[in-house]
């Protein structure tokens, strides 16, 4: 069965804490994400930015010198990279949140999104696709 | 202070109610986007469909895939270009899916995304 490790991605953009929320802000915008794991130094994950998290600063301007650590959500799901991943879409069927942390004994080493798992359910329905037209 | 109309997306993809469920997944990896508008053929909204939707072709795995129609979301929020632009984000903000159709004498004209608005914070016009 298919495991998490096989369609994370392991380049994850990450913010700490006690990041100025503008700086974030600009970091989800210029990398073109839609939430952001919140890290403390040790890779141990302490929440995760999202888009929502921060679409109030568009009518209340007296938030705009916040942190990170302001923002983002607490106690976010993560799963071990050697879960299946059909145990993860299941997860992001059931819940609004649209992305979830893969850990390693407790430390962040990927995501997957609802993204990477559709581009992954195309990738099998084209490999299917091929076989039949190789095989009959 | 702003409008929908300054902010909406109105290039928007959209898919007809009887396109097969694969095209509609092969044009939101395609194309980079979250989810798709899905029209009637006078152009009003009869739904749309999410990456979310689509996570159940992993998880039920059937013979025969069916088109837009039988995965589409049918109760979708939408607004009236007249409406006022916070309106909008008070949606965004308060429920859990990250777009709205905007619609103007019953068709859909564009789409307001959370994106769009964050790209305003970012960026005023």
């Amino acid at each position: 069965m298919f495991q998490a490790k096989e369609v994370m991605r392991t380049e994850v953009v990450t913010v700490t804490p006690d990041l100025p929320i503008y700086e974030a802000v600009r970091i989800l915008v210029e990398n073109n994400v839609t939430g952001l794991p919140v890290v403390n130094e040790d890779m141990t994950v302490a929440g995760i930015l999202s888009e929502k998290d921060v679409l109030s600063l568009l009518y209340n301007s007296e938030e705009r010198g916040g942190k990170v650590r302001d923002f983002m959500t607490q106690g976010v799901v993560s799963f071990d990279q050697e879960e299946s991943l059909i145990d993860i879409a299941q997860c992001l069927i059931e819940h609004s949140f649209r992305r979830v942390i893969i850990t390693s004994h407790g430390k962040l080493v990927g995501i997957i999104s609802r993204k990477d798992i559709v581009a992954y359910i195309l990738r099998l329905r084209r490999k299917e696709k091929k076989a039949i037209e190789v095989h009959g | 202070m702003f409008s929908i109309k300054d902010i909406m997306t109105t290039d928007v993809a959209f898919v007809k109610k009887d396109t097969p469920v694969y095209d509609v997944v092969a044009m939101l990896v395609e194309q980079n986007i979250t989810g798709i508008p899905v029209v009637n053929e006078d152009m009003s909204l009869a739904g749309v469909i999410t990456e979310k939707d689509i996570l159940r072709l992993l998880c039920d795995k059937q013979e025969e895939y069916g088109c837009a129609e039988d995965y589409m979301s049918t109760q979708v929020f939408s607004f009236d270009l007249n409406e006022d632009v916070i309106a909008v984000c008070e949606c965004l903000v308060n429920s859990h899916f990250r777009r709205v159709p905007i619609v103007s004498e019953g068709k859909m004209v564009g789409i307001i995304s959370r994106r769009d608005i964050i790209k305003y914070i970012v960026e005023p016009l």
